[in-house]
């Protein structure tokens, strides 16, 4: 057992141990290795020996396909423009739905009587799926790009509001106290402390807005779409192409995956202080 | 003692009152704006129309196919039963992700690859698989709700205390020794928490995997009433999901309070 | 007290961090039931001479023998009373106390009858039923100590367990523990940065020194119990020890 216990020493203790077989085949990575290779064998081998018919395409038939998307223009316009257009649906929804929700959730927490009228009717909409919104944004915008971006701003707006609110309400009543005690205003108060210490969780509600919005996005492309790794998806269940849906899952999971990092870099830059617990 | 019950700070009148009229003010813009035309009645439906709707709902079949009872009754049964399931695999899973290394070692890539896929973009391939029956929709859920039990098993593993580690080691504690009796007790508050985290995925994606492919279920309602063209029937199948997700949360709170005060004492 | 053969042997410990060194080449000897302390300097390594010792790490050179065997948690009864707290939240004041002989795996009779003598002799009895975040800190660490004592440790280790608590409640546990020692006659180690308590409880002090750290100075204390904070030979062994922690 590697694992370091040293409460004193933690980072150091590894210590050099002689090689044994035993510890080489324990080892993290020879593992993630191992574990990488059988997950993409048996996909392999069960698209080959057709377990589930003809519905799962080799992982090299997939990437092929994808290859072949980059070269030809298919409905219109070639895989990187699918990726584009969804992302851009995903980040006007994100941006607009965060621009509002998170300056209204510090609003709520920071003043009772915003609180008061907002969160009641706050809390009606908050149990419904944003998914629910599909429908009911198709009669209301049509088809075209409106719809879609309304769907993913109703999704982001319910967690980023959730938790620059929450965020707020836990901040530590002693920070206050430093800030009343050195003489400081209301003000200095909100601006010094609230902000600052409400950061993390204000970092915390983006990512999970970020990961609803990618599936409502993909939600609202699979009802309806013309271009898109959603409308991917769709076209290839509607024309029975395992090699294109699963492209599609692949395209998406990579954005999402991106886009999750990259709000996870912006945090580090602007938040350097905070401590994350060791996390998935 | 009388000079304790003057302490209690009181809340302001309006800070009381506004929340419910904040909701009332709500709903009558709502109304008001459709019944006056503002917002054309093809678009919206005013909460009146959608709660009559509903009292019909309970016994019309007409139009989609099944009264409110049956479509509700087959999205609690696809959602309990993916929710069950990812319950059942993911939390072992997270458990033992946390502390046996072998294990983390061989799961995590998988799980690291599958996470960033949103369920609902299973749909396609479970269509193909399993057709539209229950299986499906319930893989779905599965996969969406297991995430949450994972991550929250294996964060709560994570944060055991090291000296208590160090105690059972000192003590002979052997691994396994340890893991039931230190880091599955310490993880526990974590679990419970991701079982309403779960259920918040699981419901969410059930309304997908509906609206996409089924033939009964809330999510069904809705998707019938946009094509349709009848608002009501959305705004009610919304409605609907909503609170009966909201009912689901709160049993599952309940049970979560349950769980914790047994284990706090 | 009769001379009695060496019950722990340690042989030139000696503990590597990458270039630093540690505990360099610490060579002592403990007899059965001796109370020996261990006092040194901030920073000296007590902790990882403690982890060291207890095999919560592996030690870089020299050995460490019980009973004329190479020590093993799994096989000797080592014990090991922390300075933080250590009661898992989830077990009563009794269970916590019977943590220890359950990973050892005692029947759960003499379990159970070994337990309610030990919280008898600390005074536990009264919260048996409790859970640890009920009671208080004091209480919390005599739960630590109790559970030490209850697995019959061929080496009992403790790291400054009194540290946090408060100077009356110091005096107290402090009684109670040679009370216990007394009445169970265990091998103590016992660590700590308080010289009045080292010459308090020891029947002999070893004075490490700074980092590399090695024995420095081995002073037997040889007063009669109780011993008195005000007794002219206290103090001047509490003189001789601060002089040899203050002077390097």
């Amino acid at each position: 057992m590697s694992r370091a216990i040293a409460n004193e020493t933690v980072g150091i203790s590894g210590g050099r141990e002689g090689f044994s077989f035993y510890r080489c085949i324990t080892n993290t990575w020879f593992l993630y290795c191992v574990s990488l290779s059988v997950f993409f064998l048996v996909w392999d081998r069960v698209a080959a020996w057709r377990i589930f018919g003809d519905s799962l395409a080799q992982p090299l038939v997939v990437l092929d396909k994808l290859y072949e998307l980059t070269q030809i223009r298919f409905a219109g316009t070639n895989l990187g423009g699918h990726i584009w257009a969804s992302t851009r649906r995903v980040l006007i929804g994100f941006s607009l739905a965060s621009a509002i929700a998170v300056p209204l959730g510090l609003c709520m927490a920071l003043n009772r009587y915003t609180n008061a009228v907002v969160k009641p009717v706050f809390d009606l909409f908050k149990p419904m799926p944003p998914i629910a919104w599909v429908s009911i944004s198709i009669l209301w915008f049509g088809v075209g790009e409106f719809s879609k971006i309304f769907i993913i701003a109703i999704g982001t707006f319910v967690p980023c509001l959730l938790n620059s609110y929450n965020g707020v309400r836990l901040v530590e009543p002693e920070l206050y106290d430093v800030i009343r005690v050195l003489g400081g205003k209301r003000k200095d108060e909100i601006i010094e402390v609230c902000f600052p210490a409400s950061f993390p969780a204000i970092f915390a509600g983006l990512q999970i807005s970020l990961s609803v919005a990618w599936t409502c996005l993909l939600a609202a492309e699979l009802m309806n779409a013309r271009d898109g790794m959603g409308f991917l998806i769709k076209r290839g269940m509607d024309t029975y192409q395992p090699a294109l849906v699963l492209g599609g899952m692949i395209l998406i999971a990579l954005m999402a995956w991106l886009s999750s990092l990259a709000i996870t870099l912006i945090e580090r830059r602007l938040c350097p202080w905070k401590t994350g617990i060791e996390n998935l | 003692m009388q000079a304790y019950k003057e302490v209690v700070v009181k809340t302001p009148l309006p800070l009381r009152i506004l929340p419910y009229l904040s909701v009332a003010v709500f709903l009558l813009i709502w109304e008001l704006a459709v019944r006056t035309g503002m917002i054309p009645s093809v678009l919206l439906a005013p909460p009146s129309q959608v709660f009559s709707l509903f009292i019909d709902k309970l016994t019309q079949p007409n139009p989609d196919g099944a009264v409110l009872a049956v479509h509700a009754w087959t999205s609690l049964q696809e959602a309990l039963i993916g929710y069950g399931l990812s319950l059942l695999v993911g939390i072992p899973l997270g458990l033992a992700m946390g502390w046996f290394r072998v294990v983390e070692g061989l799961a995590r890539p998988i799980f690291e690859l599958i996470r960033p896929i949103p369920p609902i973009a299973w749909i396609p391939l479970t269509v193909f698989w399993f057709g539209i029956g229950l299986a499906g929709k319930v893989f779905i859920i599965w996969i969406a709700g297991i995430v949450p039990c994972v991550i929250n098993s294996y964060v709560g593993v994570r944060m055991t205390q090291p000296t208590l580690i160090q105690m059972a080691r000192t003590y002979g504690a052997n691994d396994w020794q340890i893991f039931c009796g230190l880091c599955v007790p310490s993880a526990l508050p974590m679990v419970f928490g991701a079982l309403q985290i779960a259920l918040a995925y699981c419901w969410t994606n059930l309304v997908g995997a509906e609206l996409l492919a089924a033939n009964t279920g809330l999510g069904y309602l809705i998707t019938m009433g946009g094509r349709l063209a009848r608002p009501d029937i959305v705004v009610l199948g919304m409605v609907s999901v909503g609170v009966s997700g909201a009912v689901l949360g709160f049993i599952i709170d309940c049970i979560e309070k349950r769980l914790l005060a047994g284990i706090r004492r | 007290m009769p001379e009695q053969q060496a019950k722990i042997c340690v042989h030139k410990l000696t503990k590597r961090f990458g270039e630093l060194t540690v505990l360099d080449e610490i060579s002592f000897e403990i007899r059965a039931g001796e109370l020996v302390a261990i006092v040194g300097p901030t920073g000296c390594g007590k902790t990882t001479f403690l982890n060291t010792l207890s095999k919560l790490m592996p030690a870089t050179a020299g050995q460490i023998l019980i009973d004329g065997e190479e020590a093993d948690p799994k096989k000797h009864n080592i014990s090991y009373v922390f300075q933080e707290p250590t009661c898992l939240p989830w077990r009563t004041v009794r269970d916590n106390v019977a943590y220890g002989m359950e990973v050892k795996r005692v029947p759960y009779r003499e379990r159970m009858e070994r337990t309610d003598k030990i919280m008898e002799l600390v005074g536990l009895s009264s919260c048996a039923g409790l859970y640890p975040n009920q009671v208080s800190a004091s209480m919390i660490q005599r739960i630590a100590v109790s559970r030490a004592f209850a697995v019959e440790p061929d080496l009992l280790l403790m790291d400054e367990p009194y540290g946090q608590l408060d100077v009356k409640l110091r005096y107290y546990l402090e009684d109670e523990l040679m009370h216990l020692w007394e009445k169970l006659q265990s091998t103590v180690l016992f660590v700590t940065h308080n010289i009045e308590e080292a010459v308090y409880v020891a029947q002999r002090i070893l004075v490490l020194s700074a980092k590399p750290t090695k024995v420095k100075a081995e002073i037997p204390v040889n007063l009669p119990r109780p011993r008195s904070f005000l007794d002219p030979a206290f103090m001047e062994i509490r003189r001789e020890v601060t002089e040899l922690i203050r002077w390097w």
